[in-house]
């Protein structure tokens, strides 16, 4: 008889917006296609990059790691793109925008940020900064931050929980995550 | 570089990073939103920086959860202070939202509320009963507790201490932390003590058994105070049975503790293995078979509701039109 629970090894299921990472290709497959096709203009070609990209992508991914999957993809598909174009014509490529932020060994992408302002901080500095920061919040920022922060509420639950507008639970999670996005900059 | 870098993200590409970012993880991001955040980033290099930097900004802001949870308790109670949509009910959002919720699963669940007083803030106690199927509840605290079906469940909550009594089945609990107010629940035999974690507890006539998904937990025995306190770790399984000696522990992947707390298990695209393999995450004492090997790359997309073991294979199988065989010792799927 064959016993399949032995037989497999377990593997966490990574999920990026609730979405399996198969389903999220399949939605940022498009886009992409037609980023690299802009410039490429070989469907072949084209999908061949985009296909790279997803299986380099996958090498790279730490779902505890990685801050943003969807940036590192973009980079990782850019990059691709801008290699492939680069040996076309490397004078073309020295002109893209891409190809200026372009740099050798990009594709030994760290998982984590390449642009981190978390690191400018250490984690007690930065504990001291977050807190600082949250007591200068209204109340109902500061409540719908940690809501969905610690308590990992969708705007929909955080408006069942505090009877605050849908509207209005945006608005106070974006002033937050703009002034949290700043916090290096006040130091 | 990063400098250079940095340099090239305008304060429009940090708000619309920010805008994008609050989209994303509203939890109601669609397809179009995803396809249409991955076209704004390949627009412009530093797109991806700004967005990077308020993914890794949201994130950091981890390190203040302990203090934020202390300083702000408040915030995070249901019906809590800055909650207050009106004074006369904005208090008693729990047991408002814990009748509706009993309302509508109508004959499953019941909600018998003996000593909720107004008045009380949001302390008493209350009883819970899932008959027929899985059922999730949010106790006035915040903590989620899941009830198993044919389980039932007293949950007392004071201004010191927060006491659940399993009085028979399987409950999963995903508690909120707070240090002046520990969380309980027994067993009568065991007790089980936590300060914010996600675990599972199961009384039954023979055993009682204590999983830890997240988080620390400790287990006395209630009827040897001498006794220490055995501390139980995520992925480890503490099972007492009656007469034994000790606990007999055990350890499994700790994601699959508390696996069937949302009452339903949904799979796209999942290969069968997969499949049973969850479902014997839920019911380890069941042996579950496939008759071949070719069997387990089946795929499979649907939801199964969380029953027991043989029922839930059974709806798989008339699914998958397989066949299913329930005996003593396996539950054996071949090809019909």
């Amino acid at each position: 008889m064959f016993d399949w629970v032995k037989a497999r090894k377990k593997k966490a299921e990574a999920t990026v917006h609730g979405r399996s990472l198969d389903e999220l290709f399949r939605i940022q497959r498009g886009p992409l296609i037609r980023f690299v096709m802009a410039k490429i203009k070989n469907e072949a070609e084209a999908e061949e990059i985009v296909q790279e990209a997803f299986i380099r992508f996958q090498n790279k991914y730490d779902p505890v790691e990685t801050a943003s999957p969807e940036a590192l993809l973009a980079r990782i598909a850019s990059n691709l793109l801008i290699d492939r174009v680069r040996e076309r014509d490397a004078r073309a490529a020295r002109e893209d925008a891409w190809g200026k932020l372009h740099t050798a060994g990009a594709d030994e992408f760290s998982p984590v940020a390449s642009v981190d302002p978390a690191r400018a901080l250490d984690a007690k500095q930065r504990l001291e900064a977050v807190m600082a920061l949250l007591d200068t919040w209204p109340e109902k920022t500061r409540q719908v931050f940690l809501l969905h922060r610690f308590e990992g509420l969708s705007h929909a639950e955080i408006v069942a929980r505090t009877g605050i507008p849908k509207s209005t639970v945006e608005k106070h999670m974006i002033r937050a995550i703009k002034a949290l996005a700043c916090l290096r900059d006040e130091e | 570089m990063t400098e250079e870098r940095q340099n090239t993200i305008s304060s429009a590409a940090h708000d619309d990073a920010a805008n994008w970012y609050a989209r994303l993880s509203s939890g109601e991001a669609t397809d179009g939103d995803i396809a249409r955040h991955m076209e704004w980033l390949l627009e412009d290099p530093s797109h991806a920086d700004a967005y990077e930097q308020v993914a890794v900004a949201m994130r950091a802001a981890g390190v203040a959860e302990d203090a934020a949870r202390q300083h702000y308790a408040g915030d995070f109670v249901v019906g809590g202070k800055p909650a207050l949509g009106s004074k006369l009910f904005g208090l008693f959002t729990w047991p408002q939202a814990a009748t509706a919720f009993a309302a509508a699963a109508a004959l499953l669940f019941f909600v018998i509320m003996p000593t909720m007083m107004p008045g009380e803030d949001h302390y008493g106690q209350q009883r819970y009963e899932a008959v027929a199927q899985v059922e999730r509840v949010e106790l006035a605290d915040g903590s989620i507790m899941s009830l198993f079906g044919g389980s039932a469940a007293t949950v007392t909550m004071s201004e010191d201490r927060r006491v659940v009594e399993l009085g028979a089945g399987r409950a999963f609990f995903d508690v909120t932390s707070n240090k002046e107010r520990p969380f309980f629940v027994r067993t009568g035999t065991h007790e089980v003590r936590v300060v914010g974690t996600r675990f599972e507890v199961v009384r039954a006539e023979r055993f009682a058994r204590v999983a830890v998904n997240e988080g620390l937990v400790s287990v006395s025995v209630v009827n040897d105070k001498d006794a220490a306190p055995l501390l139980i770790n995520p992925g480890k399984v503490a099972l007492y049975e009656a007469g034994g000696a000790g606990p007999a522990i055990t350890e499994v992947a700790a994601a699959t503790i508390g696996l069937w707390a949302d009452g339903v298990l949904t799979f796209r695209q999942a290969h069968l293995g997969d499949v049973i393999e969850k479902i014997a995450a839920i019911f380890p004492e069941h042996h579950i078979t496939l008759a071949d090997e070719e069997l387990t790359d089946l795929q499979f997309s649907g939801t199964l509701v969380v029953s027991n073991a043989a029922r839930m294979v059974e709806q798989l199988g008339a699914l998958l039109d397989l066949e299913v065989q329930v005996t003593d010792t396996e539950i054996r799927i071949s090809r019909s």
